[in-house]
C-alpha cells in the first residue's frame, strides 16, 4: 500500500506485514531480506517505509505491569502514548518526556528518542527508558539496559529501528499531583530577548517558544514563550481541585480536506502570526495537559493543510556557543525566501548521549514548508547554514538531507554503525532514511 | 460487579471490546479456542484496571459441549458479547462445500 510520513513526502509502495505475535514476528524476520518496523507513522519523513516489507506492530499494544511503589511501567511496543496517558494519569502518573503529539507508540519513541519542553533539565525519553528487549535480525531477543547489552542499549535510543525490533520496554513514570500545567506566558521582541528568557527559564521544568518566522530586521526572533510546571493540588482553582487528574477528550475537529496551496502564504501565515502574538496574554494561566502538551492533536489530520504534495518539517538544533550567530542566519534566510513556516518553535536543550539521538546542548528550531521545488532548495541553503554551525538535524524529521551533514553532525555515527553491525550484520534492517543516508 | 463474556476473545475487536469493559468496571471472562494464547490479555486488562478478568475455553464449532460450557462458567455473567467470526476465502467457498459449510457455521 501507499505510505508516507507525516508529512506525506515523500510517498512510496511499501508491503505491510502484520505479525500477531513473537512467533510470527521471529517467521517475518528470517523469511524476509529487510524490513523495518512501523509506528503510528508519526515521524515525518521516510524512515518508516522499507518497500519489500514494512512490519506494523500497533497490535501489540498490551501493559505487562505497573509498579506503583516507583513508577516503573512495562508495556509492549505499539502501545499509544495516548493510551499510557488515559491510564495511568488517573493514578497519578505522567510521561517522563512527551513529544508534541500522543499519537505515538513507544516503541518510535524510543527508536526516534524523542524529546519535549523538558529536555534541558530531563534529557530525552531514552533517559527514562529503564531496560528493552530487542528482537534482534536472527530472531533472538535481548535485553538490553545500563547493565546488560549496554552498546547496543544506547545504539536503539535513537536508532531508528536499524538495530533491531523493540518489542517492549520498562519507563520510569512520573509521579505528579494533577492533571494540570501552571503555564506563565512570557512576549519577547526580538532573538536577543527571547534566549535571554530562556536562560532566565532554566529552573522551570517545561520551556518552548513559538517564533514568528517572518518577522524580520530589528524584531527577528521575537517569540510568545511558554514555561510551565505541573500544577500541584493546591494551585489549582477551587472547582478543579475535587477532580485533579482529570482526564478528558477533547472534541477532535478534522481537516476535511487537502488544502489548496494558495491557502498558506506568506500573507495569511504573517496575519495568523500578528493574530497569535497580540492575543498571547502574559502572565499565569492553569491549563489541562491536553491543551498544553497537544494543541495540535485537536486538529486531526492537520498534515492536510499543506495540500496534495505534503510538508517538510525542518528541525535542526545548533551548539550553544554557535546559537545565535546561526538562529539569525537560518531565520533571515527563511523571512527572506518568503516561504512562510506556519509552526515555528523553538527550545533549549540540554547535553545529548552519544550515537544517533538527536539533542545536543543549543537550542533546536522546528519549522516547517510546503513540500515544494523553492522550499528544497532553500532548505538545501539552510543545511550549508547548520553545518557550518556544527549542527545537526532530527532523523525522526528529516525526509532530504545527505549524507556529509548527517556524518558531519553526528559524532556518534560510527558507533552506532558498528554497534548495528554486530547486532545485524546482513543489514536487515533497513528503511528508505538509511537507505538514502548509508546509514 | 456486573460481568460479561467474550466469544472469540483473540481477535483485536473483542481486545478493544474487553478494555472498554473493565473501564467501566465490569468483570471480564475471556473466551477462545486457545484460551494460553490470552495471558497477555489477562494481564494487560489487569494493569488497566485491577481488573478481575478470566480466560476459558470455547469452541463455537463444537455445539455438542456448549451446554458444559455454560454449565462450567459457574453465576452467568450479565452480558454476552460474540465476536466470533471467520472469512473463509470466498473462491474456495464457491467451489468446496465443506468449507463453504465451515464458514456459515462459524458465523
Amino acid at each position: 500500500m501507499m505510505l508516507s510520513g507525516w508529512g506525506r513526502f515523500p510517498r512510496a509502495d511499501c508491503r505491510v506485514v502484520a505479525p500477531r505475535d513473537r512467533v510470527e514476528l521471529r517467521t517475518a524476520l528470517l523469511s524476509e531480506p529487510s524490513v523495518i518496523v512501523r509506528g503510528n507513522g508519526r515521524s515525518y519523513g521516510d524512515p518508516a517505509m522499507n518497500p519489500n516489507a514494512t512490519l506494523t506492530l500497533r497490535q501489540a499494544d498490551r501493559f505487562k505491569s505497573f509498579d506503583p511503589a516507583n513508577g516503573l511501567l512495562e508495556a509492549e511496543c505499539g502501545v499509544l502514548l495516548q493510551d499510557i496517558i488515559e491510564t495511568f494519569l488517573p493514578r497519578g502518573w505522567f510521561i517522563p518526556v512527551t513529544p508534541g503529539t500522543k499519537f505515538v507508540t513507544l516503541g518510535g519513541m524510543i527508536a526516534a528518542d524523542v524529546h519535549g519542553k523538558n529536555h534541558h533539565g530531563a534529557g530525552s525519553f531514552g533517559d527514562h527508558v529503564q531496560s528493552l528487549e530487542l528482537m534482534l535480525a536472527d530472531g533472538r531477543v535481548l535485553r538490553c539496559s545500563n547493565s546488560e547489552n549496554r552498546e547496543l542499549f544506547d545504539a536503539t535510543r535513537g536508532g531508528m529501528g536499524l538495530t533491531g525490533v523493540i518489542c517492549s520496554a520498562v519507563v520510569r513514570m512520573l509521579k505528579v499531583e494533577s492533571s494540570y500545567i501552571r503555564q506563565e506566558t512570557v512576549r519577547t521582541r526580538d532573538l536577543a530577548e527571547t534566549m535571554e528568557a530562556f536562560e532566565q527559564s532554566r529552573s522551570w521544568t517545561y520551556t518552548v517558544a513559538w517564533i514568528d518566522s517572518l518577522a524580520t530586521g530589528r524584531k527577528l526572533g521575537k517569540c510568545v514563550l511558554y514555561r510551565g510546571e505541573h500544577a500541584r493540588k493546591d494551585e489549582l482553582p477551587a472547582n478543579k481541585r475535587g477532580e485533579p487528574f482529570a482526564v478528558t477528550r477533547r472534541r477532535v475537529k478534522t481537516v476535511p480536506f487537502e488544502f489548496p496551496r494558495f491557502v498558506l502564504n506568506r500573507w495569511t501565515v504573517s496575519l495568523f502570526n500578528a493574530l497569535y502574538y497580540a492575543a498571547a496574554t502574559q502572565g499565569t494561566a492553569i491549563v489541562d495537559y491536553d491543551s498544553y502538551f497537544y494543541p495540535l492533536d485537536a486538529i486531526a489530520e492537520w498534515n492536510r493543510i499543506y495540500g496534495h504534495a505534503g510538508f517538510l518539517q525542518y528541525q535542526c538544533v545548533l551548539p550553544a556557543a554557535a546559537s545565535r550567530h546561526g538562529l539569525t542566519e537560518i531565520m533571515t534566510r527563511v523571512a527572506r525566501s518568503g516561504t512562510a513556516s506556519f509552526l515555528s518553535v523553538l527550545k533549549l536543550l540540554g547535553p545529548g548521549r552519544g550515537m544517533l539521538s538527536f539533542p545536543m546542548e543549543g537550542y533546536t528550531l522546528a519549522l516547517d514548508f510546503p513540500a515544494t521545488p523553492a522550499s528544497l532548495k532553500l532548505l538545501t541553503e539552510l543545511d550549508a547554514v547548520v553545518e557550518a554551525h556544527g549542527g545537526r538535524i532530527y532523523l525522526a524529521k528529516d525526509a532530504r538531507m545527505g549524507t556529509t551533514l548527517l556524518r558531519r553532525g553526528y559524532g556518534g555515527l560510527d558507533a552506532f554503525k558498528s554497534a548495528r553491525h554486530a547486532a545485524d550484520p546482513s543489514g536487515k534492517f533497513m528503511s528508505l532514511q538509511s537507505e538514502r543516508l548509508g546509514l | 460487579m456486573s460481568s460479561v463474556l467474550i466469544l472469540g476473545a483473540a481477535s483485536d475487536m473483542a481486545r478493544a471490546i474487553a478494555r472498554a469493559y473493565v473501564k467501566a468496571g465490569w468483570s471480564v471472562i475471556l473466551a477462545a479456542r486457545n484460551p494460553e494464547r490470552l495471558k497477555a490479555d489477562l494481564v494487560d486488562l489487569q494493569v488497566r484496571a485491577h481488573a478481575q478478568a478470566r480466560s476459558v475455553g470455547f469452541d463455537v464449532l463444537d455445539i455438542a459441549h456448549h451446554g458444559a460450557f455454560l454449565d462450567s462458567l459457574g453465576e452467568l455473567p450479565d452480558t454476552i458479547v460474540c465476536v466470533v467470526g471467520g472469512m473463509g476465502d470466498q473462491a474456495v467457498s464457491e467451489h468446496e462445500v465443506a468449507a463453504a459449510e465451515l464458514v456459515m457455521r462459524t458465523n
